[in-house]
């Protein structure tokens, strides 16, 4: 499992309708978009803007808003 | 199925599933993902109907699985597609048959997914994409293929070929 997936973070709600989640990590700005899934992976990563990782399920060291 | 067919739909598969990053993006690039196999015992549910039937009963999937028996229902399209053609079956008929064959599949992922607060994300965002909460319909398609300036046939076969698709970056890692 990528390393990013295994570190806790806590999420915040994203506040557009194209981004669900984000977070600051490390000074950098992580996003959650969703994929078209099952098309493609559910998830989709991406950090000060550049996509990172697709992935499909939600890492369980992660914690978001209900 | 030739064995070049054979091997072609394995491909796209285990390619699908490792999910890289997109090109031009972070040189950062994950780990190659280990693809388990898929767990002996564990269902694989015909359709929708019985993804629902076999949740309630208490089986559960991850959305990787979800997404990993899409796209084998999909790597399947296209010997299904070979057949019609030797068939001569009329191309209108052809892609709602494989239209619908996505569809289902698409569906049956869908089911399988635990989170329902994830499977409501998918459909708000359906829903203001494509009118419909449960993706793209065929007279959606019709109308894009036509946008494109396709008509008659040209635009039902351009229905029949983007069912085959998959993940437009492996695609592109093989080279189509």
């Amino acid at each position: 499992m990528d390393a990013r997936l295994r570190r806790a973070i806590t999420w915040s709600k994203g506040h557009d309708r194209s981004v669900m989640y984000v977070a600051e990590v490390d000074g950098a700005r992580w996003t959650i978009r969703l994929g078209e899934f099952p098309d493609e992976p559910l998830y989709m990563l991406a950090v000060d803007g550049a996509d990172a990782l697709r992935f499909d399920d939600w890492p369980p060291a992660w914690t978001r808003p209900e | 199925m030739t064995p070049v067919r054979s091997w072609l739909r394995f491909a796209l598969v285990a390619l699908s599933l490792v999910g890289p990053a997109p090109t031009g993006c972070s040189r950062e690039q994950a780990a190659p993902v280990e693809e388990p196999a898929w767990p002996e015992g564990l269902p694989r549910p015909q359709d929708a109907a019985e993804a629902e039937r076999l949740e309630q009963a208490g089986t559960r999937w991850t959305n990787r699985q979800a997404r990993q028996l899409y796209l084998e229902r999909v790597a399947g399209i296209a010997a299904e597609v070979e057949a019609w053609q030797k068939q001569q079956i009329p191309a209108e008929e052809q892609a709602r048959r494989a239209y619908q064959v996505r569809h289902d599949a698409r569906m049956t992922a869908r089911a399988m997914m635990s989170d329902p607060a994830e499977l409501a994300a998918l459909q708000e965002r359906d829903r203001a994409k494509y009118g419909d909460p449960d993706g793209p319909t065929f007279e959606w398609l019709l109308e894009r293929a036509r946008g494109k300036g396709l008509e008659g046939d040209a635009a039902y076969l351009s229905i029949v070929e983007s069912a085959q698709r998959t993940d437009a970056s492996v695609n592109q890692s093989l080279g189509f």
